[in-house]
C-alpha cells in the first residue's frame, strides 16, 4: 500500500502540523507502521532542514503542514485547527 | 465518444470517424486524478472544456490517423501559486504507423498571475518529428506584456520534452515605477521609461540571463529614496552609504544603463549606472552614481508568494 | 561695472559606487529548504 493510495483511499491525510494522521476509525498494523515510520523519516528531516535554514523546528513543521494541506488534490483529507478531519 | 466506422477488416482496409463532443475538464479532473502521474498533483483545473473530432485511415499495415482536439476557456491553477486564465488551444495532429507526427495550431492565454501579472501570449506553432522523443516545436514571434511593457520574442524552435532555447528578448516600454512597485520598499519611488534587450538561454527548467541591458529613455527619469531609520543610521557610518543617499533624495537621471545577470539558482546581478544631477545637493553637480544589487529573485518570488499566504500564527511568531 | 561672482556648480562630476545585497526574511528560506525537501523526498510527503 503506498502513501498515496492510503491518502487517495481516505485512510490517512495531512495534519496541520506537518505530519501524517489516520484518519480511519479501523487502521490495521502494516497502516499504523507505515505512518509512523513516515512521521519518524519527516521528523529527522525537519530537524535537517530547519538547521540549515537556522530556525526552530516547529517553524519548519507548521509551515510545511501548512502548504502540504494546500496542495492536498480535491478528494484527499486534512485536518483543521480543532483536529476535524475534512474531506478537500 | 462517437464513431461511425466502415473497414472491411479481411485486409483491413477502411475509415473510423470519430468525435468526442465538448465535455468539462474540471469534472474530468476530478473523475481521473487518482490516474494522474505524481507530477501533475498541484494541477487544479477551475474551469474549461475540451473537444475532439477526427478520423483513422486503415490500409493493411498503414494507418494514418488525424485528430482535432481543443481546448476552450481553461483556467487553471499550479501549486496554489500560479494562476492561468482564459487558455484556449486549436490544433489539428496528424500520425502514422511509424509514429511520424505533424501538426500545427495555435494557443492563446489571456492571463497568468504569480506574484507579478503576465498578459498573453497568443501564438501560432507547429510540430513535427517523431514519437516519443524527436519532436520539434516551432513558435511564431509572440510577446507578453508585463508591467505595462512589452517583451518581444522572436520565433523559436526546440524540443518540448527538453527545451533547450538560446533567444534574445527585446524589452520596451517598461516603467521603473512599475518594476519599483513590485518589490515596494519604504521611501523609495522611481520612474522612466526602459528598453533593451536580455539574452536567455533555457536548459530544460534552467533559465539564465548573461549580460542583459536595458536602458533609460531620452526623458531619462528619477529617482527618490527616503531612508528608514535602520538605512539612514547605515549611512552614519558609511561615507559611501551616505553620498548615496544624498545624491538619491532626488536623483533626476538622463541616463540609467542597467546592466543585469541572473542564473538558474535564482541569483541575480544589477549593475546599475546612473548619470544626473540631485538640485538640492552640491548645488546640482553632475553626478555618476554606479550602484551593484545582488539578490535572490526566486527568494524574491517567494515572499510575493509568502505575503499572501502566510497564516497570522507563522506572522505572529515572527514579530515576538 | 562691478564685477560678480557667479558660483557655478563644480563641472566634474562625484563618483559614488555602492554595492548592495539584498537578503530575504528568514521565512523565505525556510520555503526553499521546504521546496529541496518535497523535490529529494517525494515519496514521504
Amino acid at each position: 500500500l503506498s502513501l498515496d493510495d492510503a491518502k487517495q483511499q481516505g485512510l490517512v491525510g495531512e495534519r496541520a502540523t506537518g505530519y501524517l494522521g489516520i484518519v480511519t476509525g479501523s487502521p490495521n498494523a502494516e497502516l499504523k507502521r507505515m505512518v509512523d515510520e513516515i512521521n519518524r523519516k519527516r521528523q529527522a528531516l525537519y530537524q535537517d532542514k530547519a538547521s540549515k535554514a537556522g530556525v526552530a523546528i516547529d517553524i519548519m513543521e507548521l509551515r510545511t503542514g501548512q502548504r502540504l494541506q494546500e496542495r492536498a488534490p480535491a478528494g484527499e483529507y486534512i485536518q483543521d485547527q480543532n483536529g476535524q478531519w475534512q474531506r478537500k | 465518444l462517437n464513431l461511425k466506422a466502415n473497414v472491411d477488416l479481411s485486409k483491413p482496409h477502411g475509415r473510423i470517424n470519430f468525435n468526442l463532443p465538448a465535455f468539462s475538464l474540471q469534472q474530468a479532473m476530478s473523475l481521473y486524478a487518482p490516474l494522474l502521474p505524481a507530477s501533475l498533483k498541484p494541477l487544479q483545473i477551475q474551469s474549461g472544456s475540451t473537444e475532439m473530432n477526427g478520423w483513422l485511415a486503415i490500409n493493411y499495415q498503414d494507418w494514418h490517423l488525424k485528430a482535432s482536439p481543443r481546448l476552450s476557456d481553461l483556467s487553471l491553477s499550479w501549486d496554489e501559486t500560479t494562476q492561468v486564465q482564459g487558455v484556449s488551444l486549436t490544433t489539428d495532429l496528424e500520425l502514422n504507423q511509424s509514429f511520424n507526427l505533424t501538426g500545427q495550431g495555435s494557443l492563446d492565454v489571456q492571463q497568468t498571475d504569480s506574484g507579478i501579472r503576465i498578459y498573453g501570449p497568443r501564438v501560432d506553432f507547429k510540430l513535427n518529428g517523431q514519437l516519443p522523443e524527436e519532436i520539434q516545436l516551432s513558435l511564431s514571434p509572440f510577446s507578453l506584456s508585463v508591467l505595462d511593457g512589452i517583451i518581444a520574442l522572436p520565433a523559436l524552435t526546440f524540443n518540448p520534452l527538453h527545451p533547450t532555447i538560446d533567444t534574445r528578448v527585446a524589452v520596451a516600454a517598461l516603467d521603473l515605477q512599475d518594476i519599483l512597485a513590485l518589490y515596494p520598499q519604504e521611501g523609495l519611488y522611481g520612474s522612466g521609461m526602459l528598453g533593451g534587450e536580455l539574452p536567455i538561454r533555457i536548459d530544460g527548467d534552467r533559465v539564465e540571463i548573461n549580460n542583459g541591458q536595458l536602458l533609460s529613455s531620452a526623458e531619462g527619469g528619477v529617482i527618490r529614496y527616503q531612508p528608514t531609520p535602520e538605512i539612514a543610521l547605515m549611512g552614519q557610518q558609511n561615507p559611501g552609504v551616505k553620498m548615496a543617499l544624498n545624491a538619491l533624495t532626488d536623483l533626476r537621471f538622463e541616463l540609467l544603463d542597467l546592466g543585469f545577470d541572473y542564473q538558474p539558482d535564482g541569483d541575480a546581478f544589477f549593475r546599475a549606472r546612473l548619470k544626473g544631477y540631485n538640485p538640492d545637493w552640491q548645488q546640482g553637480r553632475p553626478i555618476d552614481l554606479n550602484l551593484n544589487i545582488e539578490e535572490n529573485l526566486l527568494d524574491l518570488w517567494r515572499t510575493l508568494q509568502l505575503s499572501n499566504q502566510v497564516t497570522d500564527t507563522i506572522d505572529r511568531r515572527f514579530q515576538r | 561695472c562691478t564685477p560678480t561672482v557667479q558660483v557655478a556648480a563644480p563641472a566634474e562630476p562625484i563618483t559614488i559606487n555602492l554595492n548592495v545585497k539584498i537578503k530575504h526574511e528568514i521565512l523565505v528560506k525556510v520555503d526553499r529548504e521546504i521546496d529541496d525537501m518535497l523535490d529529494e523526498n517525494s515519496e514521504l510527503f
